[in-house]
C-alpha cells in the first residue's frame, strides 16, 4: 500500500465532482464533435451525388437539343447560343437554384450556355470530376462532365457555404440539448455523489458519538462494503486504544498498591508507636517507621522515573559513555554492597561512547542494584563491558537464586515480582532497565550463568554511537 | 482467637501482626497466596485479613478457595484497590468486609471485632457468666462488679471458654487459640492459666472433664 498523501486535501466531494464533471464534459465534447463531423461528411456525399445527377440531367437535355438540331447530319453538331435551347420550364428549374448554383456548357472551347451565377471560368476544364474554384467573394465546388462524341463539356457548380449553413444548423440542433444536458447532469452527479458520501458522513457521526468508555468494535455489516477497510482500520485502532487504556489502568492499580502499602505500614507503625509505653520498643519501632518512609520515597522515585521514561518520545541526549556511567553507578551502590557484604567486580577496558547518559546510568544502576539485592552474603556481583560487531554489551552476573526460564519475560513487566524476588524489591527495577534499553534501541536478555553456577546473568546490548535507535513503538 | 494475615509486604505484615497481638489475638502471617491457602486449609481461624495483590496465588483466588470449601470464616479484604468495581468483586467473591489501605488501626480492630461477633452470633463484646464479665473490646475482666487483673494467657483462655459457653473446649483447641505457628508450645500453659483463673474468679467457674477439656457451664 502506498502512503502517498492525496495531492490536494480539499473536499472529497468537490474533488470527485470535479473529476466526474471534467470526464462528462470531455465525453459530451467528443460525442458532439463526432456527430458534427459525421453529419458534415454525409452532407458532402449527398450534395456531391446531387451534382453528379445534375450534370447528367443537363447532359441528357443537351443531347436532346443536339440531336434535334437542324445541322444534325452535316459536320459536328452546333449548339445555338440563344435561350431557346432550354424550355421555359428548364430555365425556371435553373432559376430556382437561386444564387448558390451555377452551370456552364461548352462545345469545344466555345461557351454555349451558362447561368448568370458563379465565377468567371476561362474555358472548359480538361479533367472530369470534382474541383474547387475560388471566386472573388465566395468559393465554389464544381463537377465537370465531358461528352466526347459531341465535343461538349458540362460543368455544374455549387457554392460551398450552403453546405456550411446546413452543417451549422445540424451542429446547433445537437449543441442545444447537449448544453441543456450538462447542467442537468451536473446536478444529478452532485446529488448522487453526496448521497454516496452519506454513508461516510454517518460513519463520521457514529465515531463522533464514541467516547473512551465505548470502544466496542463497529459492526462490519452495518456499513457499505467499500467502507469495510476503513471500518476495520478503525476497529484495530479502537483495540489498540482499549489495550493501552487497560494497561494504564493496570499501571494505576499497581502503582496504587505499591504506594499505599508502604503508606499503610507507615501509618500502622505510627499508631503502634503512639500506643507503646516501653522506650526501647518505641525506639526500635521508630527505626522501622523511618525504614518504611524511605521505602515509600524510593518507590515514588522509581514510579516517577518509569513514568517519565514511558512518556519520552525520543532520545535527544547523546554523548554518554557506558563505561563512565557504569563506573559511576557502581560507586553509588558500593555502600549498599558493603552493607549486604557483597563483593563488586568490574571489567571493561577502553571507552564505550554513545547514548543518553541518564538512560545509561539508569540501566547500569538498576541492573547492579537488582543483582546486589539478590546476591547472597559473601558472594560476588561481576560487571563486564565488551564491544563486538557494532554493539556494546553490559553483562551483570550474580550468584542469587536466578529467575526460572518461564518468568524471564515477565520480570520486565511493571511491578512483576517473581517468587524469588527480593523482599525489598519494588518490582520496577527491571522494568526501568527494559524501558531505557528500548529507548536506546537495544535489547535485554536474562540468561543462566555461563559457568553453570546458580545465579542470573543479565545482558544488555546497545547499538554503538552513531547507530540509529529503533523507532519508538506506540 | 487465632487470626490469619495474608500480606506480602513485610513491613505492613509485621506491623499488623504486632498490632493484633497487642489486641490479644494470636496471629499467623502468610506472605504469599500459596502459604495463605495452605494455612486456611490446615487451621480454623476466627478471622482472615486478606491482601488482594498477593504473589503466586492472588487474594481473590484464595478467597474463592475458602468459600468453595463451605468455610464461613469471616474474611476482611485489606487492599490498595479502591475502585467500586473492585470492591464489588471482592465482596461478591465472599469477603465480609473491605478495607482500603492506608487504614486506621482502631477502625480495623473494630471491624475485626464486629466480624467475629457476627460470626459467633453475639450482639456485644461483653460476655458474662456466673457473676464474671469479660469485655472483649476493652480486654477487661470483672467479677461481682470489681475489676480483676489477669495475664494475657489467662485472658485468652477465659475469652475462648466464654465464647463457647456450655461447650467443652479441648486443651488442643485452647492451645491453638493461644499460640501462633512460630511460638513454642509449653506443655502446662493451659493448666497454669486455668489454675490462675480459678484462683482469681472462683473455683466453680471452670469445670474440667478428662478427655473432653474445659467448660464454663451455662447459668441455670
Amino acid at each position: 500500500m502506498s502512503r502517498r498523501p492525496l495531492a490536494r486535501p480539499g473536499s472529497l466531494l468537490a474533488a470527485l465532482f470535479g473529476r466526474v464533471g471534467v470526464l462528462f464534459l470531455v465525453i459530451v465534447l467528443v460525442v458532439g464533435l463526432i456527430a458534427f463531423f459525421t453529419a458534415q461528411k454525409r452532407i458532402n456525399e449527398i450534395y456531391d451525388a446531387q451534382m453528379i445527377v445534375g450534370a447528367n440531367v443537363l447532359r441528357a437535355l443537351i443531347s436532346e437539343e443536339l440531336s434535334e438540331g437542324p445541322n444534325a447530319e452535316a459536320g459536328p453538331p452546333q449548339l445555338s447560343i440563344d435561350d431557346s435551347i432550354l424550355s421555359p420550364e428548364d430555365r425556371e428549374a435553373f432559376d430556382s437554384y437561386a444564387e448558390w448554383r451555377m452551370f456552364r456548357i461548352w462545345q469545344g472551347r466555345r461557351l454555349v450556355l451558362g447561368s448568370d451565377t458563379g465565377p468567371a471560368i476561362a474555358g472548359p476544364p480538361v479533367e472530369d470530376g470534382f474541383s474547387e474554384v475560388a471566386a472573388k467573394d465566395d468559393h465554389w465546388r464544381t463537377y465537370t462532365l465531358h461528352v466526347p462524341a459531341k465535343g461538349v463539356t458540362v460543368l455544374i457548380g455549387e457554392r460551398t457555404d450552403i453546405r456550411l449553413v446546413l452543417v451549422q444548423g445540424i451542429a446547433l440542433g445537437l449543441a442545444l440539448p447537449l448544453l441543456l444536458l450538462i447542467p442537468t447532469a451536473g446536478v444529478l452527479i452532485w446529488l448522487s455523489l453526496s448521497d454516496g458520501l452519506q454513508a461516510l458522513r454517518n460513519l463520521v457521526a457514529e465515531l463522533g458519538r464514541r467516547t473512551l468508555r465505548d470502544l466496542s468494535p463497529l459492526r462490519l455489516d452495518a456499513w457499505p462494503r467499500d467502507l469495510n477497510p476503513l471500518v476495520r482500520s478503525i476497529n484495530r485502532l479502537f483495540e489498540r486504544i482499549d489495550r493501552s487504556l487497560m494497561n494504564e489502568r493496570r499501571f494505576l492499580d499497581d502503582a496504587a498498591h505499591q504506594l499505599r502499602t508502604p503508606l499503610a505500614a507507615v501509618k500502622l507503625q505510627a499508631q503502634l508507636i503512639a500506643g507503646e509505653a516501653d522506650p526501647a520498643e518505641r525506639q526500635a519501632m521508630t527505626a522501622q517507621l523511618i525504614d518504611s518512609v524511605d521505602r515509600a520515597a524510593d518507590m515514588t522515585d522509581r514510579l516517577l522515573t518509569l513514568a517519565r521514561l514511558e512518556a519520552r518520545r525520543g532520545v535527544a541526549e547523546e554523548g554518554g559513555d557506558l563505561r563512565e556511567e557504569t563506573v559511576a553507578a557502581l560507586a553509588d551502590l558500593a555502600p549498599l554492597a558493603a552493607r549486604r557484604e557483597v563483593e563488586l567486580a568490574f571489567e571493561g577496558p577502553g571507552a564505550f561512547p554513545g547514548g543518553d547518559p541518564v538512560l545509561l546510568r539508569l540501566i547500569a544502576a538498576n541492573l547492579v542494584e537488582n543483582a546486589i539485592n539478590h546476591a547472597p552474603e559473601g558472594s560476588e556481583v561481576s560487571v563486564r563491558l565488551s564491544a563486538a560487531g557494532g554493539r556494546r554489551q553490559l553483562t551483570v552476573v550474580d550468584a542469587g537464586p536466578g529467575i526460572p526460564r518461564a518468568e524471564r519475560e515477565r520480570v520486565l513487566e511493571r511491578f512483576y515480582r517473581g517468587p524469588g524476588a527480593a523482599p525489598r524489591g519494588s518490582g520496577l527495577g527491571l522494568s526501568i532497565v527494559g524501558e531505557a534499553v528500548r529507548l536506546l534501541g537495544g535489547r535485554v536478555e536474562l540468561r543462566d550463568r555461563a559457568d553453570g553456577a546458580q545465579g542470573l546473568c543479565a545482558v544488555v546490548e546497545l547499538p554503538d554511537a552513531g547507530a540509529v535507535p529503533a523507532p519508538l513503538q506506540t | 482467637m487465632r487470626l490469619l494475615i495474608a500480606e506480602d509486604d513485610p513491613m505492613l505484615g509485621s506491623g499488623l501482626r504486632r498490632a493484633l497481638q497487642r489486641a490479644g489475638y494470636t496471629v499467623d502471617l502468610a506472605t504469599n497466596g500459596e502459604d495463605a491457602v495452605a494455612a486456611m486449609r490446615a487451621q480454623t481461624y476466627a478471622l482472615i485479613l486478606l491482601d488482594l495483590g498477593l504473589p503466586k496465588v492472588g487474594g481473590l483466588e484464595a478467597l474463592r478457595d475458602v468459600r468453595s470449601r463451605r468455610d464461613r470464616t469471616p474474611v476482611i479484604i485489606v487492599t490498595a484497590r479502591d475502585r467500586p468495581e473492585q470492591k464489588v468483586e471482592g465482596l461478591d467473591a465472599g469477603a465480609d468486609d473491605y478495607v482500603v489501605k492506608p487504614f486506621d488501626l482502631d477502625e480495623l480492630l473494630a471491624r475485626i471485632r464486629a466480624q467475629i461477633r457476627r460470626g459467633e452470633q453475639r450482639t456485644s463484646d461483653a460476655l458474662s457468666a456466673r457473676g464474671v464479665s469479660v469485655d472483649l473490646a476493652a480486654r477487661t475482666v470483672t467479677s461481682n462488679g470489681g475489676l480483676v487483673s489477669v495475664t494475657a494467657k489467662e485472658f485468652k483462655v477465659l475469652a475462648a471458654l466464654m465464647r463457647r459457653q456450655g461447650q467443652f473446649v479441648s486443651k488442643e483447641a485452647l492451645e491453638g487459640a493461644l499460640y501462633d505457628d512460630t511460638a513454642e508450645v509449653e506443655s502446662n500453659t493451659i493448666e497454669t492459666a486455668v489454675y490462675g483463673l480459678r484462683r482469681k474468679l472462683g473455683a466453680g467457674l471452670i469445670l474440667t472433664a478428662r478427655g473432653l477439656g474445659y467448660t464454663i457451664p451455662k447459668e441455670a
